[in-house]
């Protein structure tokens, strides 16, 4: 006779047999809970040591996570943990708690440098380096733990414009133009680098840029002429970094360039009291070569560099020295300030820059950049001599995301947001004191694959 | 004259009691020596653990040390610190939980710890000594200078102060200095082997 089973019983579970599934799946959870609570100090430490020197990282984190303890050596390891399996987000959150009990252990430090690295976070590689070198002076290190390649490409789109005299125009007599320069269009990038040694690494790299800048001429808010203007760029770079010891980073470029454009401009027949427009097509080979020498005093980062840039009918030497500071323990923070000295043929300039830069959510930068004075002098052949003075502020905003595709190839997304407002004023023995305000916004959207190997 | 006796009464209980427990604690911590000289610490730990109070600092001060001992890291830093804040001058519980920090590889804290002893007394020669120490492995040479300096001031000739301010010396560039420090070392121990090793880098 069958048995008269309640009504509220779970119609699985009417049948006796079922019951022991029931038995067993509730055996099994109180096991599981038994496990969870032998997890004491001891346990934990000698099982994550176990699967840290086994390389079994998924069981790490398990047991990590479980113990819910907080000691170095446990960060310490499921941040290595999480680095192994190439997620460098979590790995650097671990690397950070694993500092906070010890800040002067170089392999927590020396792996959260990688993790940020890995993340395209460069400050806070800079300072970790930096803390590194406090604990660690005489350590050396390779530049980075594997030879990385990586190839991406993005759409650029910026505009620009300027407007001489701003309170005196006169736009009945004047003519103006608007030109978007560099204008919009996609480009490409690709680089392989090779460790020759621990200490010297070679990068070979392309690029590619094709843009399309329009060009407008007006006179009186009356369009005169419009025309498209094309710009190709290549360039080939080579970058040679060589890190003879921790604290000192000395890097050389080179880079050639062919630019292919179309240009624009407008010109005034006063005879005929007309205006023309000619297009022009050139064809520029641009070479450049510099030296860069970084120097690393934990928080403060101090570089120099000198380069040599080929331009189509001059060159020019520019040399300066860059001040940053990024304070470790606030990684969200990056002050920096540059004195940069130009020198052309016939013209000398000296800048002063200052930025600040606030880590504001996990992956959105905001930074401010402040030009003190960029002061130009210049003398012509004719006798006159011209100063220029800018004053600039500009503000860009980037958001990027990472994604670790596998252990080796991981790509991003890259938004950067520019905007930049600013004043020049001339100053010239010829002509009476001008002022120009000029203002360009640009805008670049990327993705990026890199491959680690 | 009923209430008189019920007082004595009570007080006798009180007495009794109060003693029964030091008693019980006098025994407690009797077991725990024997257990602990037979290397029993987890059960020289549970002897203490039956009789815990946690305003107690001596009982939070023995099972720091006892759950060191017995590996369990964690609650001996709990111990500790509770003993410190039982008795907020005390030096020995900041010297005791050390030792679990330094095995769960929390130095900074530990740091911390060690400069507040010598906020108590900054002539303390042994965190002196090992706040040099700590230093020095970090390759803080300067800062492991101030620390052991002191400590060699205040005991001339002892041999680990002697030796480390030597080689702190040494890694400063100070080899004059540092010369006469492996020396002094040599008088303590005549052909020490660091400190001739120490010598002929200066050589």
């Amino acid at each position: 006779m069958k048995p008269d089973v309640p009504k509220w019983v779970i119609p699985a579970f009417r049948f006796p047999g079922k019951w022991l599934v029931l038995c067993f799946f509730l055996l099994y959870a109180l096991t599981l809970k038994a496990q969870q609570e032998k997890l004491d100090y001891r346990t934990t430490d000698s099982l994550t040591l176990k699967y840290y020197l086994t390389g079994e990282w998924d069981s790490l984190i398990r047991v990590g996570k479980a113990s819910g303890l907080d000691y170095y050596w446990l960060n310490a390891r499921m941040g290595y943990a999480w680095y192994a399996k190439g997620k460098y987000g979590r790995a650097l959150r671990y690397f950070k708690k694993a500092l906070i009990n010890n800040d002067a252990d170089p392999f927590s430090l020396e792996f959260y440098a990688y993790s940020s690295m890995s993340l395209g976070f460069s400050e806070q590689t800079s300072a970790a380096i930096g803390s590194i070198i406090q604990s660690n002076p005489e350590r050396l290190y390779p530049l980075s733990p594997y030879p990385q390649s990586g190839a991406g490409g993005g759409f650029l789109q910026s505009t620009a414009s300027s407007v001489l005299n701003p309170s005196e125009i006169d736009k009945e007599k004047n003519i103006y133009g608007e030109a978007a320069l560099p204008g919009s269009g996609p480009y490409f990038y690709g680089y392989g680098s090779l460790a020759l040694s621990p200490k010297l690494i070679i990068t070979p790299g392309f690029s590619y840029l094709k843009t399309h800048n329009p060009f407008r001429a007006a006179k009186a808010d009356t369009l005169l002429f419009s025309a498209d203007n094309n710009y190709h760029e290549t360039n080939l770079h080579l970058t040679m970094t060589w890190v003879p010891r921790l604290c000192w980073t000395v890097q050389s470029h080179l880079r050639l360039s062919g630019m292919n454009y179309e240009f624009s401009t407008v010109s005034y027949n006063p005879a005929h009291n007309s205006f023309s427009l000619a297009t022009n097509k050139r064809k520029i080979t641009d070479y450049a070569g510099g030296l860069k020498l970084t120097h690393y005093f934990g928080d403060l980062v101090i570089s120099t560099d000198a380069s040599w840039h080929s331009e189509y009918d001059s060159s020019f030497t520019q040399a300066g020295i860059n001040l940053y500071y990024y304070p470790f323990s606030d990684s969200r923070l990056i002050y920096g300030a540059g004195l940069y000295a130009t020198f052309h043929n016939n013209n000398a300039g000296i800048a002063v820059n200052q930025s600040l830069s606030l880590n504001l959510l996990k992956n959105l930068w905001l930074t401010g950049a402040f030009t003190l004075g960029n002061i130009e002098h210049k003398s012509f052949a004719d006798g006159w001599i011209t100063y220029n003075a800018d004053f600039k502020i500009s503000r860009t905003t980037s958001l990027s995301i990472l994604f670790n595709l596998n252990q080796s190839i991981s790509a991003s997304v890259q938004w950067t947001n520019l905007k930049c407002k600013g004043q020049r004023i001339y100053y010239s023995t010829f002509t009476d004191t001008m002022f120009q305000d000029f203002a360009y916004h640009k805008n670049s959207l990327s993705l990026s694959i890199y491959w680690k190997w | 004259m009923v209430k008189k006796w019920f007082l004595i009464l009570v007080s006798l209980t009180l007495f009794v009691e109060v003693t029964g427990q030091q008693s019980r604690l006098q025994e407690a911590f009797s077991q725990s020596y024997k257990l602990e000289s037979a290397a029993d610490y987890k059960n020289a730990v549970s002897v203490l653990s039956q009789v815990y109070e946690e305003n107690n600092y001596y009982l939070n001060l023995r099972l720091g040390w006892l759950s060191y001992l017995a590996g369990d890291q964690t609650h001996a830093v709990a111990y500790y610190k509770k003993a410190i804040k039982l008795m907020p001058l005390s030096i020995e519980a900041r010297l005791g939980i050390a030792y679990p920090l330094s095995v769960l590889g929390n130095w900074d804290q530990i740091i911390n710890y060690y400069l507040e002893i010598l906020k108590i007394d900054p002539n303390h020669s042994l965190t002196n000594y090992r706040l040099g120490s700590i230093y020095y492995n970090r390759g803080k040479y300067d800062k492991a200078r101030v620390y052991l300096e002191k400590v060699v001031n205040l005991y001339p000739f002892d041999y680990d102060s002697l030796l480390l301010l030597a080689w702190t010396k040494l890694n400063l560039g100070q080899y004059g200095e540092a010369r006469a420090l492996f020396q002094t070392v040599l008088l303590n121990r005549p052909n020490d082997e660091s400190a001739l090793s120490g010598l002929s880098k200066i050589k």
